[in-house]
C-alpha cells in the first residue's frame, strides 16, 4: 500500500479558495459546511514615527487544510462503533455512514477539525481525498482546481522526497497524529511578529 | 445566531493557540472496536452526492460573470439536471491549464438558485420600492418598443442610453444599441466605468494607438525588479493562467517584488518583505520623491529621455511654452508650486520614512531591468489622470521602457485575442455623436441640458448636452444603483419619473438595480446559451472558451438576443437587427469572421469538442518598435514622442472648468495634489480615509446571491488595529460606516494588512437600504459612501477618494 497524502504550497496560495469552492460544489456541501478549510493567519503591529510616517512588521498569509489522513487518526481511535477505518489500498481515512451513530467523538478529537456534522444528511462527514476520483485514477477535485498550483497529492513518501517533510507552520498544532501533510513554508512564517499572529477569518471557517 | 458555528469558532481559536488538542495516545483504542484498516467505502460520494447515476454528460460552458474572465467550465449533467463542475483539464496542468477561480466552481448555485428572475414584470410601486407585478413577454416587449419610439419622436436619439457594461469580454453587450442605432442611436457613453483617468492619461502620454502597448504581466520574469503601485493581480485576475499564476512565475524566477499599496493584498501575501505600505492616494507623492532622488543622484537615464521624451528638463519642452515649466522643475522645486519633492516632503504625506523613499528609488534606479506597472485603483483617485503618469515617469526617468524586462509603467495589457480582431456582435454605426464620460451618465439624467462640455466633457462638438437621458437601460451590470457612485443621489435623481421617463433593467437576480426599473426582464444564464468568448484576464493567453447550451432555462427567461428581436419586430426593423439569422447562427457567423483574422484557432465543431484553447502569446514588450526606432515607429502623440509635458492638458487648462479649482488640478506635467477628499480633507466628523478595492470573493456585484460565496468571501470593513481600539472596535463586529454621502452597515475587519488612517470596503456588496426611511445601506455597498465629483481632466470617477468615519454599532 501506498499511504497518500497532501502538499500545500503556502508561499504560493493566495487564499482565493478554488479549493474550497470546488469541494462543496463536488460534494455537494451547504454554506457553512466545508471538507476542506482555508485558514487565513495574521499579524504584527505598527509603530508610529515622529516625522508622522509608519514601519510594520505586518504579515498574513493562508494555509489550505483538509483531512490529513494521520497514519494514527485520532477520529478512528474516537469512535465507538468503528465506523472509521484506512482504506488499505490508499492509507485514506473513510467514514462509514451507515454505522456512524453521529456522537461526533470524532469532531471533538481530530486536531485538524476535519470531520464535521452534516445535520440534512444526519450523519459526520469529512474529506475522503476524493475517494472516487482517486480511484478512476484522478486527483482531489481540490488538487486539479488550484489556479495556482499550490496543491499536490499522491504517496507521502513521493512527496516528503520532493518537498520535504514540514507538516506543521501555524495555526496547526503540533502533530501528534502522523499526519499525512506536507507544507512548503512561505517567508511570512518566518516573521519576526509570527508569535502575534492570529486567525482572522474565523467566521469563514463554518 | 448559529450556535455551532460559535462553538466551531471557539474550539478553532483554542486549536489556534497552539495547544495540542488531541492525546491520540491516550484515546488510542480506548472506544474503538475495530481495526485501523477497513473496508469502509467513501464518507461521501461526489458527484453531487450521486456518483454512480447513470447517464452523465458533460459539456463545456464559459463562466464570464463581469469580471473579464472566461474560464471553461466542464459541466457534468444528470437527467438534464447540473450536478457539479469542472475545469479546463486539458494539456500541461503547469502550463496554459485555463483553470477557473472559486467562484467558477460555484455556478450550480447561480444557475440553480431560486431566486432567479423568472418572468418579466413591471414596476408597480414607488422606484427604489421593489414592488413589480408579473406582465407576458408581449406586454413587455410592446411597453418597451412604444417608450422607446416615445423617446426618440419627443426627445430624440439623445435622450436614449445603454447604460451597460460589467464584461469586456461579452459578445452580447451590444443588442440594444445595435437596436437603437438602427432607429437612429443613441447617447455615447465614452471611457467605461472602470479606468477613465488611467486610459486618458495614457492617451496624452503615449498616444491613443499605443495605450494598450504595455507589457506582458509575465515579461516582469526577465526583469530583476517588479515595482508594483495598487497592483494586485491574484485577487483581481484569479484563472489558471491568468495574472495570479503569472506572478508565482515571476517570483520563482527570482525578481524582487516591490508592492505599494495601502493592503498587504493577496498578491503579496505570504511575501510580506515584498510590501511597501502608503496612504491610498498618495502615489503620486511617492513617485514624485522617488523621481527627486533619481535626479539629484544623478540616477536617470538622460539619454533615453533626451531621444524619446518630451518636457523632462528645459532641452526637450515645446516650443513657446513658458520657462520653468518642465517635469524637472516641478520635482527640483524651481517651477510651478515651488516645493522640491523630496523624500522628507513626501514623508508625511504617504506616511513611509523618508530613508525608506530613497531605498526603494536606489533599488529602482540600480536595477538592470525594471518592470513599473500600476493597478487601476491609484488612477481611481481625485486627480487620478495626474498619478497615472507620475508612476509612468518612473519608467521613463530610468530608461525602463521597451526592453526586456520592462514596462510602460501603465497596468498590463490583457492581450490576447480580445485584442486580436476576434469580432464583438456587430453594434453597427451610432448616428449619434454626442457623448458623456461613462461614469457621468446620473448627472446627464439629472442635469439634462445643464451638463456642459467643459464641465463634464460633453462631446460631439456640443455646447451643453441637447437633452437629458429619458430612456435608460441596462444589461446585467447592476450600473443603476450599485455600480455607480454616490446612490443616495442616483436614488433621487431616478425618484423624479420627470427627469428619466422609462427605465429597464435586464438581468437573472432582481439587483438593486432592477428596483429602480419600470420593467425587469429576466435573461438566461450561462450554459443556457450557446456563446463562445475569448478570454479576458491573462496577459500571457490569447484563449478560447466555448459555451454551449447545456441545460434548460427557466421556462420564462428569455434571451437578451431575442428579446430585443422581438422588440424590433414590433418597431418594424426586426430584418435589421436579426439579418434573418437566428443567435446561434450568429455566433458560428461572427466565429468564422474571427477564423479569418487568426487562421490559427481551431474550427467551431472542433472548439466545441476541445471547449477550451490557449496559446502562448509570445514575446509582447512594451513600445519595443518605438524604442528600437523612434522615427520609423512614432507614437500617436502630437510629438510622436513620449509627452511627459503635455501640451493638450496645458491647453485644456485654460478652457476646462473644474468641479471645485481649490482641489481640483490640470497640470500639463503629473505631479501630486491632495485632492477631492484627500488627506488634507479630514475633518473631526471624518478623520478616516476610505478606499474601495476589486474582491476576490466578487466579479463586481455578482455571485452576492450565492451563499456559500458570500459565506466564504465576507462583506467586510478594512480597518487597522489602532484605528479600532481608539473606537472600540473589535474583529467581527458591525459598524456604520459614514462619509458625507450616506452610511453602511458593515462587519470590521481588524487587520494589520491596512496602513493606519485608511479604511477600505471591496465594491460591489448589493446595497440594501429602506430608501423611505434612513437609507442606511445594511447591505455594505461602498457606493453609498462614494461620490460622483468628478476628475478633473477625464471627468471619470474616483470613488476611492472618500473622508469617512467608523462607528462601532
Amino acid at each position: 500500500m501506498a499511504q497518500l497524502g497532501f502538499y500545500f504550497d503556502n508561499a504560493r496560495c493566495s487564499g482565493c479558495k478554488t479549493c474550497q469552492l470546488a469541494c462543496k460544489d463536488y460534494k455537494d456541501l451547504e454554506a457553512g459546511l466545508m471538507l476542506r478549510r482555508v485558514y487565513l493567519f495574521e499579524g504584527g503591529d505598527w509603530t508610529p514615527r515622529e516625522d508622522g510616517t509608519w514601519t510594520t512588521d505586518a504579515f498574513a498569509y493562508h494555509l489550505s487544510i483538509a483531512c490529513n489522513h494521520c497514519d494514527n487518526p485520532a477520529c478512528f481511535a474516537a469512535c465507538p462503533t468503528g465506523a472509521i477505518a484506512k482504506d488499505e489500498a490508499t492509507g485514506l481515512v473513510l467514514i462509514d455512514a451507515d454505522a456512524c451513530i453521529g456522537c461526533d467523538a470524532c469532531i471533538t478529537e481530530c486536531p485538524y477539525d476535519a470531520p464535521v456534522r452534516d445535520d440534512a444528511r444526519d450523519t459526520v462527514i469529512k474529506c475522503d481525498g476524493c475517494f472516487d476520483r482517486v480511484n478512476a485514477g484522478e486527483n482531489p477535485i481540490c488538487v486539479d482546481s488550484c489556479p495556482v498550483r499550490a496543491l499536490d497529492f499522491g504517496a507521502i513518501a513521493d512527496l516528503r522526497s520532493r518537498f520535504g517533510d514540514v507538516a506543521q507552520i501555524p495555526p496547526l498544532p503540533a502533530p501528534t497524529t502522523s499526519p499525512n501533510l506536507v507544507i512548503k513554508a512561505s517567508p511570512a512564517v518566518s516573521s519576526p511578529a509570527i508569535a502575534s499572529g492570529f486567525v482572522a477569518n474565523g467566521k469563514e471557517l463554518a | 445566531m448559529g450556535t455551532d458555528i460559535e462553538n466551531k469558532a471557539l474550539s478553532r481559536r483554542t486549536f489556534v493557540k497552539g495547544a495540542s488538542l488531541t492525546a491520540l495516545a491516550a484515546t488510542a483504542g480506548s472506544g474503538a472496536v475495530t481495526t485501523l484498516y477497513g473496508c469502509s467505502g467513501p464518507s461521501l460520494p461526489g458527484g453531487g452526492g450521486k456518483a454512480g447515476a447513470s447517464e452523465e454528460k458533460v459539456a463545456w460552458v464559459a463562466c464570464s460573470q463581469t469580471c473579464g474572465g472566461a474560464h471553461p467550465l466542464r459541466f457534468h449533467i444528470v437527467d438534464g439536471e447540473l450536478k457539479y463542475v469542472e475545469t479546463d483539464n486539458t494539456g500541461d496542468a503547469n502550463g496554459l491549464q485555463n483553470r477557473s477561480c472559486g467562484r467558477g466552481r460555484s455556478i450550480r448555485r447561480l444557475i440553480n438558485h431560486p431566486d432567479r428572475l423568472k418572468f418579466p414584470m413591471k414596476r408597480v410601486g414607488a422606484r427604489g420600492s421593489g414592488e413589480f407585478e408579473q406582465i407576458t413577454w408581449d406586454e413587455a416587449e410592446e411597453l418597451f418598443a412604444s417608450k422607446l419610439k416615445h423617446t426618440i419622436d419627443t426627445y430624440g436619439n439623445e435622450a436614449v442610453c445603454d447604460c451597460t457594461n460589467g464584461d469586456v469580454t461579452k459578445p452580447s453587450l451590444s443588442f440594444f444599441r445595435r437596436l437603437a442605432n438602427s432607429l437612429g442611436g443613441s447617447l455615447n457613453l465614452v471611457s467605461g466605468p472602470s479606468a477613465a483617468m488611467a486610459g486618458m492619461a495614457s492617451v496624452l502620454l503615449y498616444g491613443a494607438a499605443n495605450i494598450l502597448d504595455a507589457s506582458k504581466a509575465i515579461e516582469a520574469k526577465n526583469a530583476d525588479l517588479l515595482m508594483m503601485f495598487g497592483r494586485n493581480q491574484s485577487e483581481m485576475e484569479l484563472g489558471g493562467c491568468d495574472g495570479g499564476w503569472d506572478i508565482v512565475q515571476v517570483r520563482e524566477s527570482g525578481t524582487e517584488i516591490i508592492s505599494i499599496d495601502y493592503r498587504l493584498n493577496e498578491t503579496s501575501l505570504s511575501h510580506p518583505e515584498e510590501w511597501q505600505p502608503i496612504r491610498t492616494g498618495t502615489d503620486a507623492a511617492l513617485a514624485s520623491a522617488m523621481a527627486y532622488v533619481l535626479i539629484t543622484e544623478d540616477m536617470v537615464d538622460t539619454e533615453f529621455l533626451d531621444k524619446y521624451v518630451v518636457g523632462y528638463d528645459e532641452g526637450t519642452m515645446p516650443e513657446g511654452v513658458p520657462p520653468n515649466t518642465s517635469y524637472k522643475d516641478y520635482i527640483l522645486g524651481t517651477g510651478y508650486d515651488k516645493v522640491p519633492k523630496t523624500p522628507e516632503w513626501a514623508a508625511p504625506i504617504t506616511q513611509i520614512p523618508a530613508t525608506r523613499i530613497v531605498e526603494l528609488a536606489h533599488k529602482l534606479g540600480k536595477a538592470k531591468a525594471a518592470f513599473v506597472v500600476q493597478g487601476l485603483g491609484p488612477q481611481r483617485h481625485s486627480n487620478g489622470e495626474s498619478t497615472t503618469v507620475a508612476i509612468a515617469a518612473l519608467a521613463l526617468l530610468t530608461g525602463n521602457i521597451g526592453l526586456p524586462g520592462t514596462n510602460t509603467g501603465l497596468p498590463t495589457p490583457l492581450v490576447g485575442l480580445r485584442f486580436a480582431a476576434f469580432p464583438p456582435f456587430p453594434e453597427g454605426e451610432n448616428p449619434v455623436e454626442v457623448s458623456i464620460p461613462f461614469n457621468m451618465w446620473p448627472v446627464a439624467a439629472d442635469l439634462g441640458t445643464g451638463m456642459t462640455a467643459t464641465q463634464y466633457s460633453v462631446g460631439g462638438g456640443v455646447e451643453r448636452l441637447p437633452v437629458g437621458i429619458k430612456f435608460l437601460f441596462s444589461h446585467k451590470s447592476n450600473l443603476i444603483a450599485n455600480q455607480t457612485a454616490q446612490i443616495n443621489r442616483i436614488h433621487d435623481i431616478l425618484a423624479d419619473e420627470s427627469k428619466v421617463e422609462f427605465i429597464a433593467v435586464s438581468d437573472i437576480f432582481l439587483t438593486n438595480s432592477c428596483t429602480y426599473a419600470d420593467l425587469v426582464l429576466p435573461d438566461v444564464t450561462k450554459g443556457e446559451l450557446l456563446e463562445v468568448y475569448p478570454n479576458g484576464y491573462t496577459s500571457t493567453t490569447s484563449s478560447l472558451s466555448f459555451s454551449s447550451k447545456a441545460l434548460d432555462a427557466p421556462p420564462e427567461c428569455k434571451p437578451y438576443y431575442d428579446f430585443i428581436a422581438a422588440v424590433a419586430e414590433k418597431l418594424g426593423v426586426k430584418e435589421a437587427f436579426t439579418e434573418n439569422r437566428s443567435w446561434d447562427e450568429w455566433v458560428e457567423a461572427l466565429y468564422e469572421q474571427g477564423r479569418e483574422a487568426n487562421p490559427d484557432i481551431p474550427t467551431f465543431e472542433e472548439l466545441r469538442e476541445m471547449g477550451s484553447w490557449t496559446k502562448d502569446v509570445g514575446e509582447v514588450i512594451g513600445l519595443s518598435a518605438f524604442r528600437k526606432d523612434p522615427d520609423a515607429n512614432p507614437l500617436s502623440t502630437p510629438s510622436g514622442k513620449i509627452e511627459l509635458f503635455s501640451g493638450t492638458i496645458a491647453f485644456l487648462s485654460s478652457i476646462w472648468e473644474l468641479a471645485d479649482p481649490t482641489v481640483d488640478v490640470l497640470m500639463p506635467v503629473p505631479g501630486f495634489f491632495p485632492g477631492f477628499e484627500g488627506y488634507t480633507s479630514l475633518t473631526e466628523d471624518y478623520p478616516l480615509l476610505l478606499s474601495g478595492f476589486h474582491y476576490k470573493g466578487r466579479a463586481n456585484s455578482t455571485w452576492t446571491f450565492v451563499d456559500t460565496v458570500t459565506q466564504a468571501f465576507r462583506n467586510q470593513v478594512w480597518i487597522n488595529p489602532l484605528d479600532a481600539e481608539a473606537r472600540g472596535i473589535q474583529n467581527g463586529d458591525m459598524t456604520h460606516v459614514s462619509t458625507p454621502r450616506g452610511t453602511v452597515e458593515i462587519e470590521a475587519k481588524v487587520t494589520p494588512r491596512i496602513i493606519p488612517g485608511t479604511i477600505a470596503i471591496p465594491q460591489g456588496s448589493q446595497h440594501k437600504a429602506d430608501m423611505f426611511g434612513d437609507k442606511i445601506d445594511k447591505g455594505g455597498c461602498i457606493n453609498t459612501l462614494t461620490s460622483l465629483h468628478p476628475s478633473p481632466l477625464a471627468k471619470g470617477n474616483i470613488v476611492n477618494s472618500n473622508i469617512a468615519q467608523v462607528v462601532k454599532l
